[in-house]
């Protein structure tokens, strides 16, 4: 390149990323180890990610009018997928839930109306009242209307804590692989929580205008509800 | 009242789906040559197919080389994101091979780019190279780039400006020795 009058201009960067971009990317492609082996924990984390885009994808390729008729009827079945899907509605103080049970899994879906928008808009994140023995916090994440921790303790025991605002835009996908599921009253209120065999638990809680879901490698039912609010 | 009704929906795998099988060790790789350690690459390569499956219709028009490009930015971010709130190693060092393109040398490549130019970019601070790439490249828009990088449009308009004038000054500076 001539270095008078060097002007860098948009027609030649067109002309010359896509060539630069072609020898970065063989240059990384060569080293990529293609044998490497996923941890369970990550394998498992994704399959429940691919669940729910899967899942979001058909319910939102439905109109509002079909999504809510599903919600009031009880059943739907997609034919190519050979699946059934039944659909519950219940509604709490601030918000209806829409709880669609698939072969595989269960999507949580909000509707907030106007009777049912909390005082405050205004997001209030809150820690877990209790925190199981030997877990520190390795991570926290906060949003506008999400509030995420990550605790580990000494063995590399994974707790992740997550607060959610109820919008019409939430959902909530759980996995329905489990082993046992459990229902406990907490303050009058519902706590759903799936079990494993490896000690995997997943936990389901709607509180106010909020739901919070943990996953716990391995911690006690006792410990869970003295995380949760009341 | 119990109403059953139909849908037609596809049977086969998403296209998420298919990303995800297809790029998760490349993404893998851009993730460890962040952080260096397994696991945390592992929530890195989670973290950005958590940001992707909210923006799939971007990824529809894409061919494969802009998919890995963008795939690779996006896992890059979220790997620093954990760095970040780790903090595990100095700045510098992300800086340096954030995501396994350390200095290319063309001997051997079969590319036809020009060497001064592909070192002058390479001598671009990260931030500068991602927006080029991705705009250049790819023909993202701004508000694309600015999803992918969880930034916001003015700045992506700042990078885009500020990195002509580092790419002008290096291949001036290159040039210059060369003669």
């Amino acid at each position: 390149m001539a270095n008078e009058n060097l002007v860098i201009t948009d027609e030649w960067l067109y002309q010359t990323m896509p060539l630069i971009d072609q020898a970065l990317l063989e240059k990384i492609e060569g080293e990529v180890d293609y044998e490497y082996e996923f941890s369970d924990q990550f394998e498992r984390k994704m399959r429940k990610l691919i669940v729910r885009e899967r899942r979001l994808r058909f319910w939102y390729g439905l109109s509002g009018r079909t999504r809510r008729a599903a919600a009031i009827a009880g059943i739907v079945t997609a034919s190519l997928l050979l699946a059934t899907m039944s659909v519950q509605a219940y509604r709490s103080h601030f918000f209806e839930t829409i709880k669609t049970a698939w072969e595989d899994s269960t999507l949580y879906t909000y509707l907030v109306g106007e009777n049912g928008e909390s005082e405050s808009d205004e997001f209030q994140a809150m820690v877990p009242k209790a925190i199981p023995q030997g877990y520190k916090i390795v991570e926290e994440t906060k949003g506008e209307l999400r509030y995420s921790l990550l605790y580990e303790n000494d063995r590399k025991e994974m707790l992740d804590w997550n607060q959610e605002k109820v919008t019409d835009a939430l959902s909530i996908v759980m996995d329905t692989g489990y082993d046992w599921e459990r229902i406990v009253e907490k303050g009058g209120r519902d706590v759903t929580i799936h079990g494993y065999s490896d000690g995997y638990k997943a936990v389901y809680y709607e509180y106010e205008t909020y739901i919070f879901t943990i996953y716990a490698d391995n911690v006690e039912i006792s410990d869970i509800l003295a995380m949760l609010p009341d | 009242m119990i109403l059953t009704m139909t849908f037609d929906t596809p049977a086969d795998k998403s296209r998420f789906e298919e990303i995800y099988e297809t790029y998760k060790f490349l993404m893998m790789k851009v993730a460890y040559g962040v952080l260096q350690d397994r696991f945390l690459a592992e929530d890195a390569v989670h973290n950005a197919f958590v940001n992707i499956s909210g923006k799939m219709a971007q990824l529809e028009n894409m061919d494969e080389t802009g998919i890995k490009r963008y795939l690779i930015v996006v896992t890059k971010n979220a790997a620093i994101d954990i760095w970040r709130k780790r903090k595990i190693r100095s700045e510098k060092e992300v800086e340096f091979d954030a995501a396994g393109e350390e200095r290319l040398s063309m001997t051997g490549t079969e590319s036809s780019v020009d060497n001064e130019i592909l070192d002058a970019f390479q001598r671009l601070p990260d931030i500068y190279r991602d927006v080029f790439l991705l705009k250049y490249a790819h023909c993202l828009e701004n508000d694309q780039i600015a999803g992918a990088l969880k930034i916001s449009e003015s700045t992506v308009r700042q990078r885009i400006a500020r990195g002509k004038v580092l790419l002008k000054k290096e291949l001036e500076e290159l040039n210059g020795r060369g003669n």
